[in-house]
């Protein structure tokens, strides 16, 4: 038996389930804007922008993934993830000026 | 050691590397332990990624509050040397920061999503020691966190962006890393046979705290702060053990 829904192959199998698609929230396209963003902007321009980016970013994209669960929800985490990855080089230790400046003042 | 890395143009930080790789095998463990007990897939890496966030954020902060007294007395002197004072702020982390910016999201996450909070502890809490033995790595390859300085049991760098270069210093980083391995080990066999009762956070965090209280010791390197003789890992060291006995206490007074 046929439905309308079927016909029109709005449905994937998930899980051995068949879902309907949802349509991709608002949360679940900024998420991905921002990480493709913090992507780029990470790897060449600032990292500190791009880390920022790539945080909000995961943060919209759990939300997203949650609550209106999509394969845009699931891109957008994913390459918020990959863009603070990226950018995080601008935050790993680097203690040499600390050191020169606890030597002087502490 | 070796602090950076250079393919081709690009000069990288060898901490990321460590950092990211021990961030991956962490990541993979969990994934598989979520598999094994079974956990959702979903909610356990929102967890986990949120937990990074929130291990940034953690660690950035508590690593501001430390210097806080030594940017207050050379304030003037930073204003005249602005991208000093730059670099200083945006580069260090400290360890208890992140992970208790790494507990609270998680924490925050579970309740907000009103999930079961003892499973996922159980699940997560083994791969804390995994990722920090690669981040102490990290900080041995950096030339940071370094030990005391010993001629018999020291290593000097060469190259560093913390210890200074040329003296030997003991390389306390190797010894938490290897502390760190053994850590793992036993959480990830005590989850085993503990499965969903959530102890196995308390005693990482409880066996964690000893360690970190007793390494400090064999530490270095001034910047991390000193505040009456104990350092500031140490304080927050007893304050932990402080709170899992009065936890463990109060259970014993309710039931």
């Amino acid at each position: 038996m046929y439905d309308d829904n079927m016909m029109n192959n709005n449905f994937e199998p998930q899980n051995g389930n068949f879902q309907p698609h949802q349509q991709p929230s608002p949360i679940a396209i900024a998420s991905l804007v921002l990480g493709i963003v913090g992507i780029i902007v990470g790897l060449v321009a600032n990292a500190y922008v791009g880390l920022i980016c790539g945080i909000v970013g995961i943060v919209l994209g759990s939300k997203a993934r949650k609550e209106t669960p999509s394969p845009m929800a699931d891109g957008g985490f994913i390459c918020s993830i990959v863009s603070t990855c990226i950018s995080g080089a601008a935050i790993v230790c680097a203690l040499c000026a600390l050191g020169t400046l606890v030597s002087l003042f502490a | 050691m070796y602090p950076f890395i250079t393919l081709g143009d690009l000069t990288i930080p060898t901490m990321w590397f460590t950092t990211v790789g021990g961030g991956v095998v962490a990541a993979i463990f969990v994934l598989l332990r979520a598999r094994a007990l079974p956990l959702p897939m979903v909610d356990v890496t929102n967890a986990g990624a949120l937990g990074m966030v929130g291990l940034l954020i953690g660690g950035k902060l508590l690593y501001l509050l430390t210097i806080l007294p030594v940017l207050i007395r050379a304030w003037a002197f930073l204003m005249q040397n602005t991208a000093l004072l730059a670099e200083i702020l945006t580069s260090g982390t400290v360890f208890y920061g992140g992970l208790f910016g790494f507990l609270g999201a998680v924490w925050w996450y579970l309740r907000h999503y009103h999930l079961p909070q003892p499973p996922f502890w159980d699940c997560l809490a083994p791969a804390i020691p995994l990722f920090h033995l690669f981040g102490r790595v990290g900080c041995f390859l950096n030339g940071c966190c370094y030990g005391f300085e010993s001629q018999s049991l020291g290593i000097a760098f060469s190259h560093s962006i913390g210890a200074p270069k040329g003296i030997p210093y003991f390389p306390v980083q190797l010894v938490e890393a290897a502390c760190n391995g053994v850590l793992f080990l036993i959480l990830w066999q005590y989850e085993k046979r503990h499965r969903g009762q959530g102890k196995t956070l308390p005693l990482y965090l409880g066996l964690y705290a000893l360690l970190r209280f007793c390494l400090e010791f064999l530490r270095g390197d001034v910047v991390r702060g000193i505040w009456w003789g104990l350092s500031t890992s140490q304080w927050i060291s007893l304050g932990i053990l402080l709170v899992l006995l009065w936890r463990r206490r109060h259970r014993k007074v309710c039931c």
